[in-house]
């Protein structure tokens, strides 16, 4: 599970890479916490090299969604796979995300 | 076929492991590999943070065979009597985001990636019995 950052404008993009499983959310929790805690509240991850994700990679994402709402933010996803959007569909979290096709649509959010 | 893990979130990886090599022999398709990853990591990982107390060393048994077209998982433990499938949690349904809890979302995967699942206890063991579809 790897993190690569780039700041935009007034928000930055989060590209991740690998698994988000019991074993390496702890490293995506703990990044997102900090980046949060900067007074950055506008994201977009990028999760087109996520390879899998389980209900513990998920909750990393609804709690920092709800971190970023509290601060009148938001939290933009683009490029899942079909097994990872799958994960989101079931869990319900699809309908609390805004979630793109691509990077370049998702980048129109926060024009 | 069988592996024998400890109750540790290191060995989780082991599991990762077998279920490559599971995917590989059988030809299983991406699609079933990876709900497959998603039952061990969501059942497991639950064994290991909730059936021992901790500093315990125990050990997780999973058996999987393929019969035809349906893989056969069978996956006990030796922790406290714990059935998952009582375990349901109402708020999956919530569609307020404020309301919506963190937890209990592996148990409702594995339910709906699953042909049958069934809970026994049995001689002191925990046994969970999964029918998937290939």
């Amino acid at each position: 599970m790897e993190i690569k950052e780039s700041k935009e404008r007034y928000y930055k993009i989060l590209r991740l890479s690998g698994r988000l499983d019991t074993t390496t959310y702890k490293k995506f929790e703990d990044y997102i916490s900090h980046v949060l805690e900067q007074n950055n509240k506008w994201l977009l991850i990028n999760l087109a090299d996520v390879s899998f994700i389980s209900s513990s990679g998920l909750r990393v994402f609804l709690s920092a969604l709800k971190q970023a709402k509290a601060k009148k933010g938001n939290i933009v996803l683009c490029s899942l796979s079909e097994n990872v959007a799958e994960v989101f569909k079931m869990s319900g979290f699809k309908s609390f995300f805004e979630i793109f096709n691509t990077e370049d649509e998702a980048k129109k959010y926060f024009i | 076929m069988i592996l024998t893990i400890n109750n540790s979130v290191d060995e989780l990886g082991k599991v990762q492991a077998f279920t490559a090599k599971l995917a590989y022999e059988w030809q299983l398709t991406d699609k079933i590999k990876f709900n497959l990853d998603l039952i061990f990591d969501e059942i497991v990982s639950n064994i290991i943070f909730y059936a021992y107390d901790k500093e315990e060393e125990q050990k997780i048994n999973i058996e999987i065979e393929s019969i035809e077209n349906f893989i056969f998982l069978t996956i006990s433990d030796k922790g406290k009597p714990f059935n998952p499938l009582i375990h349901t949690n109402e708020n999956i349904q919530e569609k307020n985001i404020d309301n919506r809890e963190v937890g209990g979302l592996g148990i409702h995967f594995v339910k709906q990636l699953v042909d049958s699942i069934e809970y026994k206890r049995e001689d002191e063991k925990n046994v969970l019995m999964l029918k998937i579809s290939k």
